[in-house]
C-alpha cells in the first residue's frame, strides 16, 4: 500500500541531494577556509550600497496596489468564464445571472472605495 | 414591500424554498444596504448606522421564527443543506450578532468615531457562519470560514490607537493564516484521495478507502485547522492575548459566534465526511478536551484581567463542548448544543458587563473592578449570574450544560474523562468566584465609587441575557426537548 508513495519518496530523495550536493560543492570549491579581508566584506563581489536599503513609502502605494490586485483578479476571473460559458449563456439565463450579481457586488466595493476616497491621491 | 414582509416572516407559507429566501442571502444584502447607506448618507453620524444593524438584526432574529422546520433540503448542488441543526445554530449567530452590535455602541468612547463599519462588519461575519452552518461542501465551508475570519481580523484591531488592539490584531492574523494553511491542506489531500468536494460523496470514498495513511493525515489537519478556530488546547494561545487586546464587543463575538461556528463546522464534518473514520477522530477529539480542560481552566487560575480570565475560560468551554463531540451519540449532541446556549448567553451577558463597565472602572484588570457591589449592586449581581452559569452552580443553565455532557459521556463509558472534567470544573470556581470577590469583598484601591452611566436600553441588554441565563437553567428539560423537536424534525 505504501508502494504508491515511492514516487514522493524519491522527490524528498531528489530535494534533499540537490540541496546537500549545492552546500557541499560551495564548501568544496568555494574555499571556505581561505581568509582575507576581501573575503570578510558583506559585499563580497559588488559595490558597498548608498544610503538606507529601506526608505519609507506612502502607505497609498500598498492601498492602490491591494485594490489594483483585487480588481484585476476579478477580470482575470471573467475572461475563464466567457469563454468556458459562451454557449451556455445563450441557453440559460442562470449563468449570466449570477456573473451580473457578482459583478453587482463587485461593483457596490467599487463605489464603496471610490466614496471613501481610497483612490484620491492627494488626500 | 408586501411581498418582502412574505418572504422575511411567512416562509412556512412558500413551498418550494428557494434560493433567494435562505437567511444568508438576506443578510449579506442587509450589509451591503448598511455600507451604502453609510457612504451614501448626507450627515457623518453614527449613530444612524449603529441603530439600523440592531434594528435590522432584531428583525432578523424575529424573522427567523417563521424559518420552516422539519424540513431537510438542498442548494446549490448540496453545496447548502437547510436542517435543523442549521437552524438551531444560525439564530444562536443572530443573537450573538444582536448583542454584539448593540455592546459595540459602547465603543464610540474609544475612537472609532466616523468609522461606522464595525457596526456593518457583523452582518457579513453572521452571514459567513450561516453559511458555515449549512455548509455541505468543502469549498462553501473553506470560503465561508475564510469570510468570517478575515471580518474578525479587521473588528479586532479596530482600535487602531490602541497598542493592545494592534498587538492582538496582528497575532490574530498570523495564527488565522496559518490554520488556514493546516486547513486547506488537509482539504488537499481529502480530495487528492477522496476525489470529491461534496461531503456526502467524500463520505462514501472514504468509507471504502479508509485504511490509506494519507486519509488519515488529511482528516487530522483539518481537525487541527478546526482547533485553531475552536481555542482548543494545544491550539489556544492566540485566545487570550486577542480576547485580552480586541475590543470587547468583539471578544464576545470571538468567544461566543466564532467558535459556535468551529463547532458546528465540525459536527458538520463528524455526521458527514468523517462518520467513516469515527473511530480516528475520536482519539483526537478526546486529546483536544482533555488538553482544553487541563490547559483552560489551570492557566486562568494565574491571570489578573478579567478579559485574560475569560481568554482562558473558553478554551476550557471548548474542552467541554469537545469531550460532549467526542461522547459522540444522539443525547451527547443534544446536550452538546444545550451547552453552547447556556455558555453563549452567559458569556455575552459577562463582555456585557465589562464592555458597559470598562471606561468607567479605566480598564479590565480585575481589582480595577473592586467594589463595584457597593456603588453598582445591580451590574455586580448581574456579572456574578454569569459568572456562575459559566462555573456551572446549580440551579442556572450553565450547570444543566455540564450536568448533560458527564451524563453523555458517562453512559459512553468514559469515565476517566468525566473525573478529568469534572476536577478542571472545580478549579474553574476559584477563578470565577476570584472575580466576584473582588467585586463584592474588596476596597477600591483609590476609595473612589465607580460612576453610574449605562443607558437604559443597554441595562435592558443586560436583564434580558441574565434573565435568559436563569431561565434556560430552570426549565431544562423543556429546553432540551425543544432542540431535540427542532434538530430531528420531529
Amino acid at each position: 500500500m505504501m508502494q504508491e508513495y515511492f514516487a514522493a519518496l524519491v522527490q524528498v530523495a531528489a530535494a534533499a541531494v540537490v540541496a546537500g550536493g549545492a552546500l557541499a560543492a560551495s564548501v568544496i570549491l568555494g574555499k571556505i577556509g581561505a581568509r582575507s579581508k576581501a573575503k570578510d566584506t558583506p559585499y563580497e563581489c559588488g559595490l558597498n550600497p548608498e544610503g538606507n536599503s529601506n526608505p519609507r513609502f506612502s502607505v497609498k502605494f500598498y492601498l492602490i496596489a491591494m485594490l489594483f490586485i483585487l480588481f484585476d483578479i476579478e477580470i482575470v476571473f471573467l475572461y475563464p468564464w466567457a469563454v468556458v460559458y459562451a454557449d451556455m449563456v445563450k441557453e440559460s439565463w442562470v449563468i449570466f445571472g449570477s456573473m451580473a450579481l457578482f459583478q453587482l457586488i463587485l461593483a457596490v466595493g467599487f463605489v464603496y472605495e471610490f466614496k471613501k476616497g481610497a483612490l484620491d491621491w492627494s488626500r | 414591500m408586501n411581498t418582502v414582509a412574505t418572504t422575511l416572516f411567512l416562509q412556512k407559507s412558500q413551498e418550494p424554498m428557494q434560493w433567494w429566501n435562505l437567511p444568508e442571502v438576506w443578510w449579506i444584502f442587509v450589509g451591503i444596504l448598511l455600507l451604502l447607506l453609510e457612504m451614501l448618507r448626507p450627515r457623518r453620524n453614527s449613530a444612524s448606522i449603529a441603530k439600523a444593524s440592531i434594528f435590522a438584526f432584531a428583525v432578523m432574529l424575529i424573522a427567523s421564527l417563521g424559518w420552516p422546520t422539519g424540513l431537510e433540503t438542498t442548494f446549490f448542488g448540496g453545496a447548502y443543506q437547510w436542517d435543523g441543526l442549521a437552524i438551531f445554530f444560525k439564530r444562536i449567530f443572530l443573537i450573538a450578532g444582536l448583542a454584539t452590535t448593540w455592546m459595540m455602541r459602547k465603543c464610540e468612547a474609544q475612537g472609532i468615531q466616523g468609522r461606522d463599519e464595525f457596526y456593518i462588519l457583523p452582518w457579513f461575519a453572521v452571514a459567513a457562519m450561516g453559511f458555515v452552518s449549512s455548509v455541505g461542501d468543502f469549498v462553501t465551508g473553506f470560503v465561508s470560514i475564510e469570510l468570517l475570519t478575515v471580518c474578525s481580523y479587521i473588528m479586532v484591531a479596530f482600535y487602531r490607537s490602541d497598542r493592545f488592539s494592534l498587538e492582538a490584531g496582528a497575532k490574530y492574523l498570523v495564527i488565522g493564516a496559518l490554520s488556514t494553511a493546516f486547513l486547506v491542506f488537509g482539504i488537499t489531500i481529502l480530495f487528492g484521495t477522496g476525489g470529491s468536494l461534496r461531503f456526502d460523496q467524500l463520505a462514501n470514498s472514504l468509507a471504502s478507502g479508509h485504511q490509506d495513511p494519507a486519509v488519515t493525515m488529511g482528516v487530522v489537519l483539518v481537525l487541527v485547522g478546526v482547533g485553531f478556530k475552536l481555542a482548543a488546547a494545544p491550539f489556544h494561545w492566540w485566545a487570550p492575548d486577542v480576547y485580552h487586546g480586541a475590543p470587547t464587543p468583539v471578544s464576545a463575538f470571538l468567544a461566543v459566534a466564532s467558535k459556535a461556528a468551529a463547532v458546528v463546522f465540525l459536527l458538520r464534518l463528524l455526521i458527514g465526511p468523517f462518520a467513516p473514520l469515527w473511530t480516528q477522530c475520536q482519539q483526537v477529539l478526546l486529546a483536544l478536551a482533555g488538553a482544553s480542560l487541563l490547559v483552560g481552566n489551570l492557566g486562568a487560575l494565574s491571570q489578573r484581567d478579567v478579559k485574560r480570565v475569560m481568554g482562558y475560560s473558553s478554551v476550557s468551554h471548548a474542552g467541554f463542548i469537545l469531550l460532549g463531540i467526542s461522547a459522540g451519540s444522539q443525547p451527547a449532541m443534544l446536550s452538546v448544543c444545550y451547552y453552547l446556549l447556556a455558555y453563549t448567553l452567559a458569556t455575552l451577558l459577562v463582555f456585557g458587563v465589562i464592555c458597559g463597565m470598562i471606561d468607567k472602572t479605566g480598564g479590565s484588570l480585575m481589582r480595577q473592578f473592586n467594589g463595584l457591589a457597593q456603588s453598582r449592586p445591580g451590574v455586580a449581581w448581574l456579572m456574578t449570574i454569569g459568572m456562575l452559569s459559566l462555573a456551572g452552580i446549580p440551579p442556572l443553565s450553565g450547570f444543566f450544560g455540564k450536568w448533560f455532557i458527564f451524563a453523555s459521556v458517562w453512559q459512553e463509558g468514559m469515565y476517566v474523562m468525566v473525573f478529568l472534567a469534572g476536577f478542571t470544573a472545580v478549579a474553574s470556581l476559584f477563578y470565577y468566584l476570584a472575580i466576584v470577590r473582588h467585586m463584592f469583598f474588596e476596597k477600591p484601591a483609590d476609595g473612589r465609587a465607580i460612576s453610574s452611566g449605562l443607558s437604559f436600553g443597554y441595562q435592558l441588554l443586560l436583564v434580558v441575557l441574565a434573565v435568559a441565563t436563569v431561565a434556560v437553567g430552570l426549565v431544562p428539560g423543556a429546553v432540551q426537548r425543544a432542540i431535540y423537536a427542532l434538530i430531528f424534525n420531529l
